[in-house]
């Protein structure tokens, strides 16, 4: 196999190549799971924190912003480091342990903002994920064509029906991200 | 406030309601919190690729067993246990008591409020003009009217959910469970419609009342495991009967 060279990595995680991506675990996760588990992590902590990392840097590459100045491993481990420290940050415990553990440090590979909103995507999607089929193959055909009229059409039922049908499954949605503790934190 | 979200983020606004739903944004900070809420996650869902990267790298996360996945199981097991042991003791040591159906029946139970709000114009057809009278009769509690209304608009379209469920409603009302529960359980049995929540929670309604406390235990927990609308309700109900 060919080394696993940061160009070939990046190629990978943009077309979401399985081979690459498992390549990617099986040669860096194991430097993550330690640098987790001797901050007060676990093993499935660390998968959460590895798994995050690499779609915080598949958006930086679909939206051309991710330039990396040191190798691959160095980077990933930069951003798990900083998911981890934010994770640890809003448990009020861990706040003034922090500097025992780990120094935080500015990190201008990823701004709050960008992560803030990264977090409150991953709720979103999570519990998008908790509806029924129906619902979520109703919203996702609102998002693709938005004419709710046209939907309507495609499915033979009435523009009243797929109407309350959408709304419904919305406000199941929302009340599911609502209901979700992590909700409060990511507002 | 929804409604009024879904219409603008559904371009189904005029110039002039955009221009006064836009106008409420700059004043309204609850309004603009949910609004930004709904937008967002509209955005996120949008997000196709993402979502599959996700089940990937969990999909190739996956063979190294997690000890958070196998710790709960073996939590969930022991408090099992002991919860068995608990009301195993207690249903031998306190004499069982039966639930009160009627009573419970009484204390949940609500019409449901009519649905049409807009009137018909002279134009209507003779359908709307139909579905008119049956809601007009429904509101004014005219329920042996509203039946027949109700049950001629669903032989005209035996696909016509809403028609079937206040149907349903109304034989509540007028004391006939027997065909009640017979369209109830019609509704329950198709979830694509927009009565299905409430046709669940009115059917557990009318099992307590005639005292199958069987099949309203299912129904309660079909609402409370899919989280439907009346999910605190049915709890509340579960804990009375279980």
């Amino acid at each position: 196999m060919e080394p696993l060279t940061t160009k070939i990595i990046i190629d990978g995680i943009r077309k979401q190549d399985k081979t690459i991506l498992k390549a990617i675990y099986y040669t860096y996760f194991p430097s993550v799971k330690k640098l987790i588990e001797d901050n007060m992590g676990s093993e499935q902590d660390a998968k959460d924190v590895f798994q995050e990392a690499l779609i915080v840097i598949y958006r930086k590459i679909k939206g051309g912003n991710l330039k990396i100045h040191t190798t691959f491993k160095g980077y990933i481990h930069v951003v798990c480091r900083f998911i981890w420290l934010k994770e640890l940050s809003m448990n009020k415990e861990n706040i003034n342990n922090l500097s025992i553990f780990l120094e935080y440090e500015d990190i201008p590979e990823i701004h709050i903002d960008e992560y803030k909103k990264h977090k409150q995507y991953e709720l979103y999607q999570k519990h998008f994920n908790r509806l029924g089929k129906e619902c979520q193959k109703t919203l996702k055909l609102f998002l693709k064509e938005k004419p709710l009229i046209d939907i309507a059409k495609k499915l033979g039922t009435s523009y009243e029906y797929i109407r309350l049908k959408k709304k419904r499954c919305m406000e199941r949605l929302i009340r599911y991200i609502k209901d979700d503790p992590d909700y409060k934190k990511w507002r | 406030m929804n409604d009024l979200i879904s219409k603008y983020l559904d371009g189904e606004m005029t110039v002039r309601e955009q221009l006064r739903f836009e106008e409420l944004l700059r004043t309204d900070s609850a309004l603009r919190q949910e609004f930004m809420l709904q937008k967002r996650v509209e955005d996120a869902l949008a997000e196709d690729d993402v979502m599959s990267l996700r089940n990937n790298l969990e999909q190739i996360m996956k063979p190294g067993f997690s000890k958070r996945k196998l710790r709960p199981v073996i939590y969930s097991a022991f408090v099992a246990v002991i919860v068995l042991f608990i009301v195993v003791g207690v249903k031998f040591l306190i004499p069982h008591q039966e639930p009160n159906g009627e009573q419970l029946f009484d204390s949940y139970y609500e019409k449901y409020p009519s649905s049409l709000n807009v009137r018909s114009g002279a134009e209507a057809s003779s359908k709307e003009s139909l579905t008119h009278k049956a809601f007009d009769c429904y509101e004014q509690q005219q329920l042996s009217k509203a039946k027949k209304y109700f049950t001629e608009l669903l032989r005209d379209d035996k696909s016509n959910h809403r028609a079937m469920f206040y149907l349903a409603i109304t034989n509540i009302e007028l004391g006939d469970f027997i065909h009640a529960e017979k369209y109830l359980q019609r509704l329950v049995n198709h979830s694509n419609h927009i009565f299905w929540e409430q046709s669940n929670w009115y059917l557990a309604l009318l099992y307590l009342k005639q005292q199958k406390y069987d099949k309203a235990k299912l129904s309660l927990r079909t609402i409370v495991d899919e989280r439907l609308s009346y999910t605190s309700k049915a709890e509340e109900l579960l804990k009375q009967i279980d």
